[in-house]
């Protein structure tokens, strides 16, 4: 069995399709990045999408990051989008 | 257990894990429901500096259904809030740092307030907010008169009366034999391993919960608010049951938070359900289910493990159900009258039917009348008083003892008629003595187990000073 070295695991985990799990991001952040999810590719799931207020704490999941699907948690709400571009971004910028 | 810790993921969060469930009318107000759900299972009564308490972050809730499909017409939801007395300079460690008198003395620091919210299809209503939890029961020192503090923490609202907070533990089992091979110790000598027939103790003594309690007209309860007037009326029966949630997402850490939608993680209907029906791996998402999704959890009703194990363990105690369930065609359809559809009008003046869907739920026909605490049976209506469990459940009634009669097929006679029930099945119990069990309310203050005359009915919570493990460990000195 080959040794799993640290080095060689974090780039294992670059390269595959590593799992996000949960992000949290300040609300300005989202707004913009879901301002793009709009624009782009948006499915919202959840008929009622309120304005998210800027002092709430929104928490982002990204279950499969191959989906493109991203999960936006605020408050007792949870939408959901597709947006490959945008969960590619935030891959991108956490490897 | 009823349901404490019956399940691996809950057995690991007991703030939202539901312990029991009553629902009964009132034997003092008999016009109305009341309604118990116990969370926060085995509280040891000797505690500090941190008591136990309700989740800020749980959602916890108690159901109606009053048109048998197994969906809540009415919920009633709870959510608290703690907050500390003593901050700033003054400062402390302690829970309380002198006698609490009242819920609002300022020697109380760690204090819980809660809020009671109303869904139902005219949309949600506020009952009240900020109401007082009692504390938990420090001491005799530091609570000189509980009794005063539970009065205090009665609320009303409208015609309800609404309670939250610690309560001593009414359920009653020989937690020890039940699961060291079903060797119910009464029955020791019928046993695969013989012994001598011993009392069966309660292995809950002395221990707390937390309840949420309420107590309802029952015009407020039923379909279109009406009284029925037989136990015969098709709306005469509500199911009930209880649920608590968690938000999907929890943030540890300097930016803590919890966000997304409420996840169900704990459910309660029936006694026992998920703790002996439910296979263990099918607990956690039983948990997380509704009601009206159990159709698919039929098939271990209708071959309950345990059935399949009684004539192993007792040898030739129960052949009719031992020959009964060999037959793989054989179901059991007085289990799923009992616990998943009502009972039909089989019995004189008792039917709880709700209809064909198969739903996990308490099921109460509001129609029969109370009988009086003294005069009760605890084991309901198999004890021919059908003011009790299965016909909701009441604080003292043996629900273990009813439903290893039921299991052992002490009830499949009245709906399959070419059975004969074993002899063995009627006489089943586990906390009792070695010959007889109890029958009484009164029988089971031997067994550290009584109850109030009123709401909240369970009684007040054992204290942290004077309880059976301190005399137990005052005599052994």
């Amino acid at each position: 069995m080959a040794e799993i070295s640290r080095r060689n695991f974090l780039k294992t985990a670059r390269n595959g399709a590593a799992a996000v799990g949960l992000v949290a991001v300040a609300p300005t952040m989202l707004l913009t990045q879901a301002g793009a999810a709009t624009k782009s590719k948006s499915t919202k799931t959840e008929a009622t999408v309120r304005p998210v207020s800027s002092n709430e704490t929104v928490v982002v999941h990204i279950p499969n990051p191959r989906s493109g699907e991203i999960h936006f948690m605020v408050g007792t709400r949870e939408v959901v989008t597709h947006d490959r571009a945008l969960v590619a971004r935030l891959v991108r910028d956490i490897s | 257990m009823s349901s404490h810790a019956e399940a691996p993921e809950i057995s690991k969060d007991p703030v939202a894990d539901s312990t029991d469930l009553y629902a009964f009318i009132s034997p003092d107000a008999p016009t109305t429901v009341t309604l118990i759900a116990n969370y926060i299972p085995r509280q040891q009564p000797a505690g500090g500096p941190n008591f136990f308490e309700f989740g800020d972050d749980v959602l916890y809730e108690i159901h109606i259904d009053n048109t048998g499909d197994g969906v809540a017409d009415i919920s009633y939801q709870f959510r608290f809030k703690t907050v500390l007395t003593d901050t700033g300079a003054n400062d402390t460690f302690l829970y309380n740092t002198g006698q609490i008198t009242s819920l609002t003395d300022s020697t109380w620091n760690r204090k819980q307030f809660y809020s009671v919210t109303r869904k139902d299809k005219r949309g949600s209503h506020i009952m009240g907010t900020n109401l007082a939890c009692p504390p938990c029961n420090v001491g005799k020192n530091s609570i000189p008169n509980y009794a005063t503090l539970t009065a205090q923490a009665v609320h009303t609202a409208g015609l309800t009366k609404i309670f939250a907070g610690q309560r001593a533990d009414g359920f009653y089992v020989d937690l020890g034999s039940i699961f060291d091979l079903g060797d119910l110790r009464p029955f020791q000598p019928d046993f695969l391993l013989k012994g001598a027939a011993i009392a069966g103790p309660n292995s809950l003594a002395a221990t707390n919960v937390h309840s949420i309690a309420l107590q309802v007209p029952i015009t407020q309860l039923t379909k279109g608010g009406a009284m029925p007037a037989t136990y015969k009326d098709s709306d005469s029966t509500i199911g009930v049951w209880t649920t608590a949630s968690r938000q999907k997402t929890k943030i540890y850490g300097a930016h803590k938070t919890n966000a997304g939608p409420w996840e169900q993680v704990s459910r309660l209907g029936n006694p026992l359900i998920n703790e002996v029906i439910i296979p263990m791996g099918k607990k956690d998402d039983w948990n997380s289910d509704a009601p009206k999704n159990d159709s698919q959890y039929s098939k271990y009703y209708d071959h309950p493990g345990l059935a399949g194990l009684l004539n192993v363990l007792y040898p030739g105690a129960f052949p009719n159900l031992a020959a009964y369930t060999a037959v793989a065609a054989n179901t059991r359809p007085d289990l799923d009258a009992v616990l998943l559809t009502g009972v039909p009008p089989l019995f004189p003046g008792f039917q709880n039917y709700t209809g064909k869907t198969k739903a996990d739920m308490l099921r109460l026909n509001v129609a029969i009348a109370p009988t009086a605490t003294a005069s009760a049976s605890i084991l309901g209506v198999v004890g021919g008083d059908v003011a009790g469990f299965p016909n909701g459940r009441r604080v003292f009634d043996d629900v273990v003892s009813i439903e290893l009669k039921a299991v052992a097929g002490a009830l499949l006679g009245a709906v399959v008629p070419t059975y004969t029930p074993d002899g063995a099945a009627g006489l089943l119990y586990d906390v009792g003595g070695p010959t007889a069990e109890p029958a009484k309310v009164a029988d089971l203050a031997a067994f550290g187990l009584t109850y109030g005359s009123s709401f909240p009915y369970l009684a007040d919570p054992w204290d942290g000073y004077d309880n059976p493990a301190t005399e137990l460990a005052a005599n052994a000195g």
